[in-house]
C-alpha cells in the first residue's frame, strides 16, 4: 500500500502528509531479512515525502522477544529509540512440552517420522473437540499432514471440512474464509506454514504442534503464541524431526527457556534492494545535490542510474525519466516478482496457486506432484517463459522432491583471515543452481520408488557468503577420504547450527562443500544467502566464527548416534560411515590442537 | 579491495546497458522553429503561439461550428454537470503530452497545450520545458491562463490530463483560484454517440470517421516519451517540432470535434447512420426528452439495415411507447416482431403481459406465452446456455401457471353463473 500506492501518487495525500505525527510498526521483528531490508528503505522513503511535506512523524514499534529489539527499531527507521520491555498482559497456564520421536534405526540414527508423529498427537487433540493449529516447515510438509489428517479424520466424528490447509500460494480469498472460519470456532483445526505465524488475526486457539523446530527462539514462540487464552490452560507441543538443529534444541531445553533469543539482522544497504528503492525515491521527488539516502554513496548511485538512461541530470537536481512506475516492479518480500502461476486444467483452467521464481524449478517442473489444499495435481507442462504451469488433479500415494546442483564461485573477497589451522573469508560470490532430477518418495513409508530428470535452466545469482578452508599444512595431515566426508559432515552442521545465532530461516542460507575450491586451491564449506546481494548474514557468520564452529562440534559430540545420522553430520548413505569420526578429528584440530605450520 | 558502486552494481544484474556517451552538441529546438523564451519568476522555458481564424477548417468542420450550438446543448450530454450560463468562450481546450501514461508523482507533462477564443481568433499557447527543471516555470504560466477561465474541455482529460496536472501543481506548491472547473471530456460524449458505429472511439477514429481530419506524418502516441528522452539527453530537436503539431492537432480536433457534437445533437434525424440516430434516442431518453427520443428510435427501426439496430431501436421505440401510455402502437411493434418470427423474447413476454393485464385474454396470452418457451429452448440449443436463460425459462413457465389458474377460475366462474 505505503510501497506501490501512496508513497508513489503522494500528491493525492498532501493532507496525510502535511500532518503525519505518529507512525506505528507492530509485529516490529517481523521486518528482518530481505523483507526488513526493503521496509527499511520504504521508511526511508517515507521519511523524505514527509521531509518535502515538513512533517517529522515520530515511530512508534512494537516487537515481540528479540534479542535486539531497540537495534533492530533503529536501523529499520533510523530514529533513536526508547526500549519498553515490560509485559504486563494476563495469561492462561501454559505447558510446553519438547516430544523427540522414538529411534527406530539406531545404527542410521533415524528416528520415527516427524510428519506421521505429529499427525498422531494432533488427532488426539481434533477428536476430541479442541481447537489445534499445526505448524509445518515446508508448503509441502503442510499439505502432506493436512492430507493425512483429512483421511483419518473423514471416517471419524469430525468431519473433513472443519480441517484446513493455510500457506503462501493460496489465493487471497481462500485464506480470507479461513482466518475468519478460526475466529469465530468454524474451523477446528488448521495447518499452516509460517505464514499464519503472525500479524493476521485468528484468535487464540488451545493447541499449538509444531512439526520441528521452526527454525530461530523467537519464530518458535511467535507460533506458541497461538495457542493460549487469557484464561484456561493451552498447550504448545514441539516435536523434532532427526535434523541436527531440532536435536540440538530438543536436547538442550536450557539453550530454548535461558538463551537470549535471536537478534533481527537487516542490511538496509544491500546494493541490490538500495538501488530499487533509489529508483523508486527519484520517481516519487526529484533527488537534490547533496541528499542522502542510505549509506552507500548516493552520487554514485545516481551517475550510474543516469547511464543506465533511468534518470536524468538537471538544473542542481536529478529526475526521473521513464515511462515505467518503478514500484509495481519490486516485491519487497521476495526477489523476484516474477511468480509463477499453477492452472489447474482437470475442468476447463482455473488458477489454484502461485509459486516465486527460485522455486519453481524445484516445485513445479514437468511430472512434479503439486499438492494444494489436500488435493494432488500433476505438472503436465511448465511455460518456462510464459511463467505457467499447467497441472491436472491426480491420485497417487507419492510425493516428489527435487535435487538441487549447486556451484559457486569467488567474485570479491571483502574480508578474510588465517586462524589456527583454518581461514575465514567473507564476500561476493555467484552461485548457479540448477535442479537436475526428481525421486518420488511413496506416502507413509516415505520409500523412494522411482525417479525422472528434471530439464529446466539454470538459476544463477550474486550474493553475499561466508566461507572456510582448511590451511595448506593442516590439511596435509588428513587423507582425502578423512577430508570429503569430515568437511562435507562439518558443512550440513553449520548450515544447520546459523540458523540459531542468526533469526533466519533454515531457507535462507545453503552449505556447499568443494573439495578443491578453484578461488581456494583448499577444501572448502561456503555458506551463502539465498537473496541476491545478501542481507547481512554472512558477515555475521564471518564474526561469529568461532562460536558458531563451537557449536557445530557440540552439536556432533552430543549427538547419540554412532557412525553419524540426519541429527548430526547427515545420513550414512549421503555422507559415508566414518563421517561423524572424522568431523570430530578436523574441528578438534582447529579448536584444540596446535598450529601446524609449513 | 574494494569495488566501487558501478562494478558492484555491473555484476549484480541490475545493468542491462550499454554505456552511452552522447554529447549535448544539437541546434536548439528555438533556432529551427518559431517559439519564444519566456521568463517567469521560477525560470524559463519555451512558449509556441498559434493564431486562427474563426473561420478555419480543421477536416470537415470550421473553428467558429462550436458557437453555433445553444447551451443547453453540451448539458444534456453531460447530465449531471450543471453549467449555469455555459459560454464556450468561458472554456479552454486542453491537451498535454506527458513523460508516459504510468501515473503517479514520477510522471510529468513537459508540453501543455491549451487553447482559449478571442473576439477574432483562435489561439493555442504550447507551454514547453526544455529540461526537467524548467517545469516550475511551465507549470506557473499554465496556472495563470486557466485561472481566468471557468472550465475545460478536453478528450479523456477527466481520467488522465486533468488529474495529472492537478499533481504537478500540487507537487510545486501552486493552489488554482478555483477548487473546481466545469469539465467537458469529449471521450465521454463521443462513446455516447458514436459506441455503435465505430470500433474504437479514440481520438484517431473519430478524426478519421466523424471530422474527417487527415493528419499528416503524424508522430504515434507511444513514442512521444522515449523522443522526448532523446531530446532532454542532448539528442536532435527536430523530432520535437513533430510532437508540437501533434499536440496542437489535438487541440483544434476538440473545437471542432464540441461543434460537431453540438450539430449532431441539434440536428437528429438528419444524420445518415442509424447506428448514430439510434445512439441520440438512449442520450434524449436519458436527458428525459421522450419525444425526441421516440422520434429518433422510429427513424433509426425505418433506416436501419443491419438487423441488430433495427431490433434494439424497436425494443426502446415499444417500451417508450408502453411508458407513454401509446398501448396500441407498442402492440403493432410486438406483433410485426412476431409476426417476423424473431428469436427475440421481450415481443413475446409484452404482449403476453399486454393480453393478461389489460385485455385480459388468458387463452390468447397462454398461447404467446407457450411460444415464448419454445423460443427459449430454440435460443439454448443455438447459442448455449447464455446467462439468465434458465431464470427467463423459469419465468415464463410461473408466467404460464398463472394463467392457466386464472383461465381455470374464469372458466369456473363462468360455469356457475352460467
Amino acid at each position: 500500500m505505503l510501497h506501490t500506492g501512496i508513497l508513489p501518487h503522494h500528491t493525492k495525500w498532501v493532507k496525510l502528509f502535511e500532518n503525519l505525527k505518529y507512525v506505528v510498526i507492530d509485529e516490529v521483528h517481523h521486518y528482518r531479512g530481505v523483507f526488513g531490508s526493503h521496509t527499511a528503505n520504504v521508511i526511508r522513503r517515507l521519511k523524505r515525502i514527509c521531509r518535502f511535506y515538513g512533517s517529522e512523524p515520530r515511530f512508534i514499534c512494537c516487537s515481540a522477544t528479540i534479542a535486539n529489539p531497540k537495534e533492530l527499531a533503529e536501523s529499520l527507521t533510523e530514529e533513536k529509540m526508547v526500549l519498553i520491555d515490560n509485559n504486563g498482559a494476563p495469561s492462561g497456564k501454559k505447558h510446553f512440552i519438547f516430544y523427540n520421536p522414538p529411534v527406530v534405526n539406531r545404527q542410521l540414527g533415524i528416528r520415527r517420522s516427524v510428519i506421521l508423529e505429529t499427525k498422531d498427537l494432533a488427532l488426539e487433540f481434533l477428536k476430541k473437540g479442541i481447537q489445534t493449529i499445526v505448524f509445518g516447515r515446508s508448503r509441502l510438509v503442510v499439505e502432506i499432514i493436512l492430507s493425512y489428517l483429512k483421511e483419518k479424520l473423514d471416517n471419524d466424528i469430525v468431519p473433513s471440512n472443519k480441517i484446513a490447509g493455510y500457506r503462501g500460494g493460496y489465493l487471497p480469498k481462500e485464506r480470507r474464509a479461513i482466518e475468519k472460519g478460526l475466529r469465530e470456532g468454524e474451523i477446528l483445526g488448521v495447518v499452516s506454514t509460517n505464514a499464519l505465524e503472525l500479524g493476521i488475526d485468528i484468535g487464540k486457539l488451545d493447541v499449538c504442534v509444531m512439526a520441528g523446530y521452526p527454525g530461530s527462539v523467537s519464530s518458535t514462540w511467535q507460533q506458541a503464541g497461538r495457542a493460549g487464552r487469557r484464561s484456561g490452560v493451552s498447550a504448545t507441543l514441539l516435536v523434532a524431526s532427526s535434523s541436527p538443529l531440532d536435536q540440538y534444541i530438543i536436547n538442550h531445553p536450557d539453550y530454548f527457556f535461558q538463551q537470549p533469543p535471536e537478534n533481527g539482522l537487516i542490511n538496509p544497504d544491500n546494493l541490490f534492494i538500495l538501488v530499487n528503492h533509489i529508483k523508486c525515491a527519484a520517481f516519487e521527488l526529484p533527488f537534490e545535490a547533496g541528499e542522502t539516502f542510505g549509506k552507500e554513496n548516493l552520487s554514485e548511485i545516481l551517475e550510474f542510474l543516469e547511464e543506465e538512461r533511468i534518470i536524468h541530470h538537471s538544473g542542481n537536481k536529478w529526475y526521473w525519466m521513464s515511462e515505467a512506475f518503478p514500484a509495481e516492479e519490486i516485491s519487497l518480500r521476495s526477489a523476484s516478482s516474477e511468480n509463477f502461476v499453477i492452472i489447474d486444467i482437470t475442468n476447463g483452467s482455473r488458477v489454484i496457486g502461485e509459486v516465486d521464481r527460485f522455486s519453481a524449478p524445484m516445485l513445479i517442473h514437468e511430472k512434479a506432484i503439486y499438492i494444494h489444499g489436500g488435493n494432488q495435481y500433476q505438472i503436465e507442462k511448465l511455460d518456462y517463459e510464459e511463467r505457467k504451469a499447467y497441472a491436472r488433479e491426480v491420485k497417487v500415494n507419492y510425493y516428489t522432491d527435487a535435487n538441487l546442483a549447486v556451484d559457486i564461485k569467488v567474485i570479491d573477497e571483502f574480508k578474510g583471515q588465517r586462524l589456527k589451522n583454518i581461514e575465514k573469508h567473507h564476500g561476493e560470490v555467484n552461485v548457479t543452481a540448477m535442479a537436475t532430477m526428481f525421486k518420488k518418495i511413496k506416502f507413509h513409508t516415505h520409500e523412494n520408488i522411482g525417479y525422472g530428470p528434471i530439464k529446466l535452466p539454470a538459476e544463477e545469482m550474486h550474493t553475499s557468503a561466508y566461507w572456510i578452508n582448511l590451511t595448506p599444512e593442516y590439511t596435509d595431515l588428513f587423507n582425502s577420504n578423512e577430508i570429503e566426508s569430515g568437511m562435507l559432515g562439518i558443512c550440513n552442521v553449520l548450515t544447520n547450527a546459523a540458523p540459531i545465532f542468526l533469526m533466519c530461516d533454515p531457507q535462507d542460507i545453503k552449505g556447499v562443500f568443494q573439495v578443491r575450491s578453484p578461488f581456494t586451491k583448499l577444501p572448502t564449506i561456503y555458506i551463502y544467502e539465498s537473496y541476491p546481494g545478501g542481507v547481512g548474514f554472512s558477515s555475521k557468520l564471518f564474526e561469529i566464527h568461532d562460536k558458531l564452529l563451537t557449536t557445530a562440534f557440540e552439536m556432533i559430540e552430543s549427538c547419540r548416534c554412532e557412525q553419524g545420522c540426519p541429527s548430526c553430520v547427515g545420513p550414512v548413505n549421503e555422507v559415508g560411515s566414518k563421517a561423524k569420526e572424522h568431523a570430530l578429528k578436523i574441528l578438534e584440530g582447529v579448536l584444540n590442537g596446535e598450529e601446524y605450520k609449513g | 579491495m574494494v569495488r566501487s558502486i558501478r562494478d558492484r552494481l555491473k555484476s549484480s544484474g541490475i545493468s542491462n546497458r550499454v554505456r552511452n556517451n552522447s554529447l549535448k552538441s544539437f541546434t536548439p529546438l528555438e533556432k529551427i522553429m518559431d517559439i519564444e523564451e519566456v521568463e517567469t519568476p521560477f525560470g524559463t522555458h519555451l512558449l509556441k503561439k498559434s493564431r486562427f481564424p474563426l473561420s478555419y477548417r480543421h477536416g470537415k468542420f470550421p473553428l467558429e461550428t462550436v458557437f453555433e450550438l445553444p447551451q443547453d446543448t453540451l448539458v444534456k450530454v453531460i447530465k449531471r454537470e450543471n453549467f449555469d450560463s455555459f459560454n464556450i468562450r468561458d472554456f479552454v481546450f486542453l491537451d498535454t503530452e506527458t513523460t508516459g501514461l504510468a501515473g503517479g508523482a514520477g510522471t510529468v507533462a513537459f508540453l501543455i497545450g491549451i487553447g482559449y477564443f478571442t473576439d477574432k481568433e483562435f489561439v493555442v499557447n504550447q507551454f514547453f520545458m526544455r529540461d526537467f527543471h524548467e517545469e516550475p516555470s511551465v507549470l506557473y504560466m499554465v496556472k495563470d491562463l486557466i485561472d481566468r477561465y471557468k472550465g475545460i474541455v478536453s478528450f479523456n482529460g477527466k481520467v488522465f490530463d486533468w488529474p495529472l496536472l492537478k499533481d504537478r501543481f500540487a507537487m510545486h506548491r501552486l493552489t488554482l483560484k478555483k477548487e473546481s472547473f466545469d469539465h467537458f471530456d469529449l471521450l465521454f460524449a463521443s462513446r455516447k454517440l458514436w459506441k455503435e458505429r465505430l470500433a474504437s472511439c479514440c481520438l484517431s477514429s473519430i478524426e478519421e470517421n466523424i471530422l474527417q481530419v487527415k493528419r499528416k506524418d503524424d508522430i504515434p502516441g507511444e513514442l512521444i516519451p522515449s523522443v522526448y528522452f532523446d531530446y532532454v539527453r542532448g539528442d536532435q530537436a527536430a523530432p520535437i517540432k513533430k510532437i508540437f503539431q501533434h499536440n496542437l492537432e489535438d487541440v483544434l480536433s476538440l473545437v471542432t470535434l464540441t461543434g460537431c457534437v453540438g450539430t449532431v445533437i441539434n440536428n437528429p434525424l438528419t444524420h445518415c447512420y442509424p447506428e448514430d440516430i439510434y445512439c441520440l434516442g438512449k442520450l434524449f431518453k436519458s436527458t428525459g426528452d421522450l419525444d425526441k427520443s421516440c422520434e429518433c428510435f422510429l427513424e433509426a427501426a425505418k433506416r436501419a439495415q443491419n438487423p441488430v439496430i433495427k431490433q434494439k431501436s424497436l425494443k426502446e421505440l415499444s417500451f417508450l411507447l408502453k411508458q407513454k401510455g401509446e398501448y396500441d402502437r407498442a402492440v403493432d411493434i410486438w406483433r410485426w416482431m412476431i409476426s417476423r418470427n424473431t428469436m427475440k423474447l421481450f415481443p413475446y413476454i409484452e404482449w403476453a403481459k399486454h393480453l393478461e393485464h389489460r385485455e385480459k385474454n388468458y387463452t390468447k396470452a397462454i398461447k404467446v406465452v407457450k411460444r415464448a418457451i419454445e423460443i427459449a429452448h430454440k435460443r439454448r440449443r443455438v447459442f448455449g446456455n447464455i446467462k439468465n436463460n434458465t431464470k427467463v425459462l423459469q419465468e415464463l413457465r410461473h408466467r404460464l401457471e398463472r394463467l392457466e389458474r386464472k383461465l381455470a377460475r374464469v372458466r369456473e366462474f363462468g360455469n356457475n353463473t352460467g
